[in-house]
């Protein structure tokens, strides 16, 4: 059996729906499964066939199914709220509504319930979006942006979609509902649009796929080398005298990892020691050199939110005499730093008897040697 | 009960048309030719109007085989049919000065 898939119109637009499959049979390609975006066909002889819709939430019963078949609607296919019928052929079939008033009964409920979404939907949106001091979002967002392109635009096209479609629906539900309302009869052979929206959504979506897991292919992690082979500092240049050791059974080992992604470069390097007096020192760099230097200042909230123990911008002190950066901010264990196109976060276990000054000039030094 | 007050069209000439039994095919042919084809019903609609009329007992299920069922008219149904007609009756002949005087 040979079988095609096409993308079907919007449930709402009924017309069109009902125009399109009784173009495809005439082409040869008979309706036999309708799902969310794609109808599969079948192929079969080119027939006159004709496409009927009717919106009904409620499943039909067989004893409505067998009186529209007594009528000559033959049942093909339910998806949703939309079921498709077609009349048999040769059969004197009559519209499944003659008068629009009746058949605008039928999309009521439909409109109630787009509006119903999309208002509920809205206020939502519009607290997510508009309100990042409540949800942290908008940092959260870049973070993820920076780190995983790919996976944050595919997010963010589907929200944008799932919204725009939400109100385009609505309206032209509302539309509908209106003209049948009227007595305004439905057209059945509307000329039908190019899916664009939906194909390029599809693109779209199958494009940030690709660079998801262009960005998941190109992240190369390797043991720490002796010597640096990127921009992050060791502790040896700090230094601290000791041997490369991991404190604990199942901490990851000395590491370095190099990512892309369009917006930036980045390394995170972990390196652990047993000093040569027995206690022990570690360092965690996340370097972002970003091509977009304007996301600094969110990708540095966005970091501090992540923070290990100090959340509160009250922990930190401002450190101000490190040379290449606009911003420095130290914790107790962590310190984070932006200049215009590079965030770095810093995370340090320090020896016991280390002074709070000798600390603060270790981040220095990190930043310093990085710059 | 109170009065339902005026008929629909399309119930009205559902019960006309099931003064004799019939099925729903049967039906939308009957009504289209006792309307002179003026009245044209889809499944749809009828399929909601013998629902509803079944539920207010105006008709009822006279025979049903594997696929098809049979409905009739009920005498609650007749007599609703009769007072509509009574009163369209009524109406036809409280106009008829107006067409004398034309």
């Amino acid at each position: 059996m040979k079988y095609r898939y096409a993308i079907h119109p919007e449930d709402y637009r009924v017309g069109e729906n009902e125009g399109f499959y009784t173009d495809m049979a005439g082409k040869g390609w008979r309706l036999e499964k309708r799902g969310q975006i794609f109808s599969r066909f079948v192929k079969a002889e080119p027939r006159g066939e004709v496409y009927r819709i009717e919106i009904d939430y409620s499943e039909f019963s067989d004893e409505k199914l067998d009186f529209y078949e007594d009528c000559g609607w033959e049942y093909v296919t339910r998806q949703n709220y939309v079921n498709v019928f077609r009349s048999k052929a040769g059969y004197e079939q009559q519209e499944l509504y003659a008068d629009p008033k009746e058949q605008a009964e039928t999309v009521r409920r439909m409109r109630r319930r787009s509006w119903i979404s999309d208002l509920l939907a809205l206020p939502v949106l519009i607290f997510v979006l508009l309100l990042p001091p409540v949800g942290d979002y908008l940092p959260r967002f870049v973070k993820l942006l920076v780190a995983e392109t790919g996976y944050a635009l595919l997010l963010a096209c589907l929200l944008v979609y799932i919204v725009v479609l939400g109100i385009a629906g609505a309206v032209r539900i509302e539309l509908l509902y209106r003209s049948l309302k009227r007595g305004q009869p439905l057209d059945h052979t509307p000329k039908r649009r190019r899916p664009v929206h939906k194909v390029l959504f599809l693109t779209v979506m199958a494009a940030c796929l690709v660079l998801s897991a262009a960005q998941f292919a190109t992240v190369k992690k390797e043991d720490m080398p002796e010597k640096p082979d990127d921009v992050y500092i060791t502790l040896e240049e700090l230094g601290f005298q000791g041997e490369r050791r991991v404190m604990f059974e199942g901490y990851e080992d000395n590491y370095v990892e190099h990512m892309w992604s369009p917006v930036a470069d980045m390394v995170r390097s972990m390196e652990m020691m047993r000093l040569t007096d027995g206690d022990w020192v570690s360092l965690e760099q996340d370097i972002y050199d970003l091509r977009a230097g304007f996301l600094s200042k969110l990708l540095m909230e966005a970091l501090m939110k992540d923070a290990v123990f100090d959340r509160d911008i009250g922990d930190y002190e401002e450190l101000t005499g490190v040379e290449g950066y606009d911003q420095v901010l130290a914790g107790g264990m962590e310190c984070f730093a932006r200049s215009r196109d590079r965030v770095v976060r810093v995370y340090m276990m320090f020896p016991s008897e280390m002074s709070r000054v000798d600390r603060v000039r270790c981040f220095e030094s990190v930043l310093e040697g990085l710059s | 009960m109170a009065d339902p007050g005026p008929m629909t069209e399309a119930m009205y000439y559902v019960l006309l048309a099931l003064t004799r039994a019939d099925h729903g095919y049967g039906l939308m042919q009957r009504i289209r030719r006792i309307t002179g084809g003026r009245v044209n019903m889809g499944p749809g609609t009828l399929y909601g109007l013998i629902t509803r009329l079944l539920k207010d007992g105006l008709i009822t299920l006279e025979e049903q085989d594997e696929r098809r069922k049979t409905y009739l008219i009920t005498d609650k149904g007749r007599q609703a049919l009769l007072e509509e007609y009574r009163r369209l009756k009524r109406l036809v002949e409280d106009g008829k000065e107006l067409e004398d005087e034309i």
